[in-house]
């Protein structure tokens, strides 16, 4: 039982970017590197990437993402006729925002982080759209304009400690929530009047659960930190709505339904590893594998995925320092193929890179950050047969902040 | 296109990176006048004599000298006479202690340090808090007036009498 | 395919990074810290240095007092600032004076101030010794020895700063970490002496800057050989907060011909120091 295709009706439209696990860069520093930050997470943006590190923060400090401003394109080609068919998310907001707190022989933290969010507004008009027809007759004009908004977010506290001078364990505990709106609206008309076809289409999803993270550090030699996270998400309540209105002709059905069923979330692993060269400059990798999910009343399928990530920092001074990285974002769903019911809507692996600017002063810096990633691929969102080429190109930019006390 | 062009720019700045971060540096002479030596032992040859506020090219650091490059040659020079920023003006106490607000001050961004540092404890504020001892101000401020400049103390230096 | 360019992209610069770096710098203590404006020293953090140092000075003169010859007391700056003309704190102006003991110890307090006891001077031969045992002390101060043994590790590990709080706080938790750190102080001047470490390190310190200086760089282990074989209440305070005299001597002669030091002519200067001697009775 798939109500999902109810929906998705001339255009298969997708609810944001569901198909990639790493669509946001979070943390002050992380962001900066390509977020390879598992085996360094020595301060408050670390409570995300690998709680066991901030063992090694020095104090108390406090991260905020002042504000970062994410752009995302998909670009279908020949989606319409000949035409490519151009969809824009975007979403500006403060992302982050991590506390890091000495409690004895602890380390304790408190964060809040948007791991995903988007927004889209469409609105367009197609004149005489090739190959579209309502009952026998060429549609004249196609309108089509949705709404879809959709944030993920991670709140909760994180405890560290150190075991040995070498070893450091920690966990958080996020309270998980994700929100997804879309509505849409299909209009085509044809030089007939009463031959009209309409589809109004609303969907809400919101789910609610916790996602607990266990984190590890090691150093086994000077200057080499190794990190391994493991977190997932286990969903504890969810509500799924739906409501589709569709006219053909002055014939109208109406269908609803509600879905209490719980998603199941992959499992993630993420395992890094940084050689603080020297005092100046600072490299690391990061491999995040996240296990393949089914959720069939969803229509999911979702395969394996490990993405990987390279950062680096360099201290121009005492006062600046760069950052550069590194990092992909694969597709989670299989290849796309020539089958309107089974295909997933789309599959891209996107590639990106950032680079961020800070300045210090004795307690505190600023960063300011941007990334840029693209994508090539395939996508079916058409009813019929027909594959289309599908490229991304999202850009980021970012400000944020982290004060020590 | 744009995304070769990224990652060709990404890499170009990661590897410079890695180059600048292979240790060359700056230092500055920090004494009033520094030798800088053939090779890094007292009894090398002196090659030069410099004096304080020059800056000179670090090439890194062997035991407690430091190689550097001086003119067109390369020496060594004491550890103990350089310091990685420039000399700083002589110093003297937070003058007023009630109330003058020095330069730095206002600069740090912990409430405590800054503004606090300004206003300062008092020195009967201090008195009371000391549990313990005598203290004796008076012969502090005696001892600081005594003062020489540096020509008198460069004249000593080479053999005058004091 | 398109994909696959793209990844063979991602491979190079992987590759390109796993070779570049070439890395020559020791292992350090802490390698996890970055750079950071904590290491970086303000006017402020000096300012609250000297505040401090005068504080724990006036305990000293509290304790002791001045041996008033001025021109002892003069020819003792002059000897005192010849070394500092020779370190990398150009931003202290450093302040020597006599106390009128017959206990052979010297003292400094961060900030600058030296003190030399009168007991001392009196078993010294030549100005090299003198200077030998000056630089010592201004190697302390140099070198922060009081500073970075009071940092209070917590909220900052930067032990200038932790400093510069207590100098400039004024509530009474404040008061009273200051009371709390000028006792430490004086303990470590009186009581339990400076870490080994920093003991060892002014040893070779002064031994270096002495010479730097232009002065014969054997005056401090000829000093203390001298001394060691001194027993009875003037060299109670001094075997109390050193290390042993046997292990000085032998660490700053080895330290010496390491560096080549037995070799280098340097002055005594045994007639000047011999006439400004004449005051002390």
């Amino acid at each position: 039982m798939c109500f999902f295709s109810l929906i998705a009706m001339s255009f298969g439209i997708g609810y944001a970017d569901e198909f990639h696990y790493n669509n946001l860069l979070i943390g002050d520093r992380a962001s900066g590197m390509g977020g390879a930050y598992t085996a360094i997470s020595d301060d408050a943006s670390g409570l995300y990437y690998n709680p066991a590190g901030i063992v090694y923060s020095s104090g108390r400090n406090l991260s905020a993402s002042v504000n970062a401003y994410y752009n995302l394109t998909k670009t279908y080609n020949n989606a319409i006729g000949s035409s490519d068919w151009v969809r824009t998310s975007s979403s500006l907001l403060p992302n982050y925002f991590g506390i890091v707190q000495p409690l004895g022989k602890y380390k304790f933290g408190f964060s809040y982080a948007v791991s995903d969010s988007a927004q889209e507004d469409q609105d367009q008009t197609f004149s005489n759209p090739p190959g579209m027809t309502v009952g026998g007759l060429p549609v004249t004009q196609y309108v089509i304009n949705f709404n879809n908004q959709n944030a993920t977010y991670n709140v909760g506290p994180s405890l560290a400690a150190e075991v040995t001078s070498k070893l450091a364990v920690g966990a958080t505990l996020y309270f998980y929530q994700k929100n997804n709106q879309f509505i849409l609206n299909e209009i085509k008309t044809t030089a007939v009047n009463t031959q009209y076809f309409q589809n109004n289409a609303y969907y809400t999803r919101e789910e609610n659960g916790i996602r607990p993270m266990l984190g590890v550090m090691w150093s086994p030699i000077d200057k080499l930190s190794l990190g391994v996270a493991v977190s997932q998400v286990y969903l504890l309540s969810s509500k799924t709505y739906g409501q589709q209105n569709l006219v053909t002709s002055g014939t109208a059905t109406l269908s609803q339904f509600h879905v209490t069923d719980k998603r199941k979330y992959p499992l993630q692993v993420r395992a890094g590893a940084a050689y603080f060269a020297t005092k100046n400059w600072l490299l690391s990798a990061d491999a995040s594998y996240y296990s393949k999910v089914e959720n069939p009343t969803f229509g999911e399928s979702n395969v394996s995925v490990t993405n990987i990530a390279l950062g680096t920092e360099y201290y121009l001074s005492n006062a600046w320092a760069f950052r550069g990285g590194l990092f992909t974002n694969m597709a989670n769903t299989p290849a796309v193929t020539t089958d309107p019911n089974t295909s997933p809507e789309e599959h891209v692996n996107i590639f990106g890179g950032s680079a961020s600017i800070s300045t210090f002063t004795r307690n505190t810096s600023v960063t300011l950050g941007a990334s840029m990633s693209s994508g090539k691929g395939q996508a079916h969102i058409t009813g019929g047969t027909g594959i289309q080429d599908l490229q991304t190109q999202g850009w980021t930019v970012s400000l944020s902040s982290t004060y020590s006390y | 296109m744009r995304q070769k062009i990224l990652f060709v720019f990404l890499i170009t700045v990661i590897t410079l990176s890695a180059a600048l971060a292979q240790g060359e540096g700056a230092v500055y002479v920090q004494s009033a006048k520094a030798k800088v030596m053939s090779a890094p032992s007292f009894k090398a040859n002196v090659l030069a004599e410099t004096v304080k506020g020059n800056k000179l090219t670090s090439l890194g650091k062997t035991g407690s000298w430091v190689k550097v490059i001086y003119g067109s040659k390369e020496g060594y020079i004491s550890a103990l006479l350089v310091s990685s920023s420039p000399p700083m003006a002589k110093q003297g106490l937070i003058s007023d202690k009630d109330g003058e607000i020095s330069n730095g001050v206002r600069r740090r961004a912990s409430t405590f340090t800054s503004a606090a540092a300004a206003r300062g404890l008092t020195h009967e504020d201090r008195k009371r808090s000391s549990t313990e001892e005598e203290v004796d101000y008076r012969a502090v401020t005696k001892m600081e007036s005594l003062t020489m400049t540096a020509d008198e103390v460069t004249k000593f230096a080479e053999g005058g009498r004091p | 395919m398109r994909g696959q360019y793209s990844i063979r992209w991602f491979a190079l610069v992987a590759a390109v990074w796993l070779a570049a770096p070439g890395i020559a710098q020791a292992a350090e203590e802490n390698w996890r810290q970055r750079t950071s404006m904590g290491e970086v020293v303000t006017t402020t953090d000096i300012a609250a240095e000297i505040e401090f140092g005068r504080e724990v000075a006036a305990r000293i003169l509290g304790r002791y007092s001045v041996y008033d010859k001025p021109a002892l007391i003069k020819y003792v700056n002059l000897v005192g600032l010849t070394l500092a003309q020779n370190t990398n704190r150009p931003e202290l102006e450093f302040h020597f004076t006599i106390l009128n003991t017959s206990d052979i110890n010297a003292y400094a307090a961060p900030g600058g101030y030296v003190f030399i006891t009168k007991g001392a001077l009196g078993f010294m031969k030549d100005e090299a010794e003198l200077a030998g045992v000056l630089a010592h002390e201004i190697a302390h101060v140099t070198e922060k020895h009081v500073v970075k043994e009071l940092a209070i590790k917590g909220s900052d590990d930067s032990a200038t700063s932790s400093i510069a709080r207590i100098v400039g706080g004024s509530s009474d938790s404040a008061r009273a970490a200051f009371a709390q750190a000028v006792d430490k102080a004086v303990g470590m001047l009186f009581k339990d002496g400076y870490k080994r470490e920093d003991e060892a390190q002014a040893d070779k310190t002064a031994v270096a800057v002495s010479a730097l200086a232009g002065y014969d760089a054997g005056g401090l282990a000829r000093y203390l050989e001298r001394i060691s074989t001194i027993k009875g209440s003037a060299v109670e305070v001094i075997d109390r907060t050193h290390p042993p005299f046997g292990a000085r001597i032998a660490a700053i002669k080895d330290m010496m011909s390491a560096e080549g030091l037995g070799s280098v002519e340097g002055r005594k200067s045994k007639e000047r120091f011999v006439e400004a001697m004449k005051d002390l009775k």
